[in-house]
């Protein structure tokens, strides 16, 4: 599922914008860069994304505050301190790719979720979907205000109920949990929608404590996608790294090919951002039974504690959009991406993206120079604006 | 660093950015050039040295940037083959290395295209195809025809610039200005039908050959000495050129890297958006333009538009192919530039 255009009123730091997110040739760009001052709406942008789909995909995330009337945008000529302050209202143009437009009716069947509600696949006119996303939603049919908490999703299509289509993910990883999911593949053929915030608990999400490490579940036998640690939340990089070792492991261990080599494709997109430096693999060093994912910048090996900020922000990429599942034809928004990096890692994070999965749509926001330089030569810039502009679109 | 660098104390941290070596190139910031050596450098450097490229847009331009930050930072200089040997590509680089060395720069290489300018790369079938076709959606074949009927509509404009080029080079533009060689003379292509057509032979020689006549005079009254290129060697240049260019084809070698390549792309936009439409994503229908009706400075616009979408993938389709299975002299050319910024 990929952005086409949007258009945001009132939220946050906008007041009034429409971005569209084509090319020339009205081809949807893989990697968007979002670019201008501090307090353009860079940001609320993706937030805004966020905000307008994630009650309807059922993506749950903590990275994005659920709404609240400090959001909305009440500059003096949208009402200022007025006691009934304007709405947000985000628009999304939504398009589904061809290989989602055929897996998603299959991940309904095969879960049978819409039967259960006895429900129809909604028409889906040219894959494309109209998402509106008001807030505050309004009054409940008794006259009380809905609560703050409440997300509005209004979904307009070529016919009643498209908003489904947005389920589709959802439904394949419930579908999968609950073994009701018979073709797995579908996992991978229905693009889902992430948000890798600023640097906000880096150290946390990429090693966590030694002491939450829970080495007693067993390594999976069914491959990356069918660990019994997917059902975790709170797991970290370092866990998933541990696990896609383990994984290969047992596999060359039985002599069983591997079908997806999720620790090689780190190894390769690491080194193909970071290079000079390498990703070699979770290892169990003399005395270490825990063992720790391991580095080399030449000669040198060391483990995952020693590794760069820009080091763990890069596995913070790679391996969160690999793992409960891989990210095809996908959303993925990145808040200034270039935090901790090397202007030569910043180039080739740049370059590596389409690399990520297959199909992916990426919305990068910026103030790095070279990011902003690079995004200019490939046409996908989008320039928020200089320094004192108004943001009204 | 370079031996050189650290002689004349380089202090990289005054340079304006992160780079190791800095390539200078002609071309605008978001050329072909610049677009090109940026995608190329960040693939086949990742263990080497951290490329900055600045493009410079003229030749010209690259003597100064190369004094401003040639004492900061070691550098690299590509500029255009243009309509020169590669005998006198050769001589004229060492020259200007010397001359920019002898003036505290730290020139690790002064070198040219082998091609006539970096456009010429993207001519070839491997590249220009795969782009072209979808980007138009029209097939193989429409866009071969495209390439022959510009082609064959450029013949004069190739050949007349040739010898201003060549004029240019033995005589300062100012003694008196070579631009006067070009008086009263209509050398690009105009539109017909859905065709580009050529300029009329006969006429622009004749306005040639009175331009050249007028132009020697000048030199004359002026009591000049010499004349590095009389009017009639001028005249005779081309008439050489016109008669072996003329019968271009596609299957010709030199278009490809003795013409101004700019010149061949943009007659393959205009033709097949002509033909066969471009998107407009605004209403996402394609348009045919109509490029009869419209004023140059609104057909220019446009051009810039067609030519901005198609440059990145152009770019990145030349380095697929290099990767995969480069014409001989190209990976020897880039193979070249590699060992030079890591050397």
């Amino acid at each position: 599922m990929h952005l086409r255009r949007i258009s945001i009123e009132n939220y946050r730091a906008i007041r009034r914008l429409k971005v569209r997110f084509e090319d020339g040739l009205g081809r949807i760009r893989p990697v968007t860069v979002l670019a201008g001052p501090n307090g353009c709406g860079k940001t609320s942008i993706l937030y805004a994304v966020v905000q307008a789909l994630r009650g309807a995909m059922g993506y749950r995330t903590d990275e994005v505050p659920l709404p609240h009337n400090d959001e909305i945008h009440s500059s003096a000529e949208t009402g200022g301190l007025s006691p009934t302050p304007p709405s947000i209202a985000v628009n999304l143009d939504l398009e589904f790719s061809e290989q989602e437009i055929d897996a998603i009716p299959k991940v309904f069947d095969q879960t049978r979720e819409l039967q259960e509600r006895a429900l129809k696949v909604p028409r889906l006119q040219d894959g494309r979907l109209h998402v509106t996303w008001k807030y505050p939603p309004g009054f409940n049919h008794d006259g009380t205000r809905r609560s703050p908490a409440y997300i509005q999703t209004q979904v307009t299509t070529g016919e009643h109920g498209g908003a489904t289509w947005l389920k589709g993910a959802q439904f394949a990883v419930r579908g999968w949990r609950q073994k009701r999911l018979q073709d797995i593949s579908l996992l991978e053929s229905v693009g889902m929608l992430k948000i890798f915030p600023q640097d906000r608990g880096l150290i946390e999400r990429v090693i966590g404590a030694a002491e939450e490490f829970d080495d007693t579940e067993e390594p999976a036998s069914s491959g990356p996608l069918g660990g019994p640690k997917a059902n975790r939340s709170d797991l970290t990089v370092r866990d998933i790294l541990e696990y896609f070792s383990s994984y290969a492991l047992s596999r060359r261990e039985q002599g069983l090919a591997i079908k997806d080599d999720w620790e090689r494709r780190i190894q390769d997109l690491f080194a193909r951002i970071c290079s000079p430096k390498e990703y070699l693999g979770y290892m169990y060093p003399p005395n270490d039974p825990v063992g720790a994912p391991y580095f080399q910048d030449g000669a040198t090996p060391y483990p995952l504690r020693m590794a760069s900020s820009g080091e763990h922000i890069i596995l913070d990429y790679l391996t969160n959009l690999t793992y409960p599942r891989p990210f095809n034809h996908s959303l993925i928004l990145i808040d200034e991406p270039e935090l901790h990096l090397h202007p030569r890692w910043i180039r080739q994070l740049y370059r590596a993206l389409p690399q990520m999965g297959t199909n992916n749509q990426f919305i990068l926001t910026t103030h790095s120079p070279e990011l902003r330089q690079l995004a200019a030569e490939d046409g996908s810039l989008i320039d928020l604006g200089a320094l004192g502009d108004q943001r009204d679109g | 660093m370079d031996d050189r660098a650290q002689e004349i104390g380089v202090d990289r941290n005054a340079y304006p950015r992160g780079g190791d070596i800095a390539i200078l190139c002609e071309g605008d910031v978001v050329g072909y050039e610049a677009k090109l050596l940026k995608s190329w450098a960040d693939r086949t450097l990742k263990d080497g040295p951290l490329v900055d490229v600045w493009a410079c847009g003229t030749c010209t331009a690259i003597f100064g940037m190369s004094d401003a930050i040639g004492r900061t930072i070691p550098v690299v200089v590509i500029e255009d083959k243009d309509f020169r040997t590669t005998d006198e590509v050769k001589k004229d680089c060492e020259h200007q290395k010397n001359s920019r060395e002898r003036r505290g720069a730290v020139m690790r290489a002064w070198k040219a295209w082998r091609r006539n300018e970096i456009e010429n790369y993207f001519l070839d079938f491997d590249v220009l195809l795969p782009v072209v076709t979808k980007a138009f959606a029209c097939t193989e074949d429409e866009v071969e025809k495209a390439v022959e009927d510009a082609l064959k509509s450029l013949v004069v404009l190739q050949a007349i610039d040739y010898c201003v080029y060549r004029a240019r080079r033995v005589w300062e533009e100012s003694d008196p200005p070579v631009m006067h060689l070009l008086k009263n003379i209509r050398k690009r292509p105009s539109w017909e039908g859905s065709g580009l057509v050529g300029p009329n032979h006969s006429v622009v020689r004749r306005r040639l050959e009175e331009n050249a006549g007028t132009w020697q005079k000048q030199f004359q009254t002026d009591g000049r000495l010499g004349e590095p290129l009389a009017g009639v060697e001028l005249l005779a240049e081309f008439d050489q050129r016109y008669g072996e260019w003329s019968a271009v084809t596609l299957d010709s070698s030199f278009w490809r890297t003795e013409w101004a390549g700019k010149e061949v792309l943009k007659g393959v936009r205009q033709l097949l958006s002509k033909r066969h439409g471009w998107w407009n994503a605004d209403d996402g229908v394609r348009e045919h333009i109509d490029w009869v009706n419209m004023s140059r400075k609104d057909a220019d616009a446009v051009d810039r538009k067609i030519e901005r979408e198609l440059l990145p993938r152009l770019v990145e389709r030349f380095l697929v192919v290099l990767a995969d299975a480069p014409e001989k002299g190209v990976h020897e050319e880039f193979a070249e530039l590699e060992q030079v910024l890591r050397a």
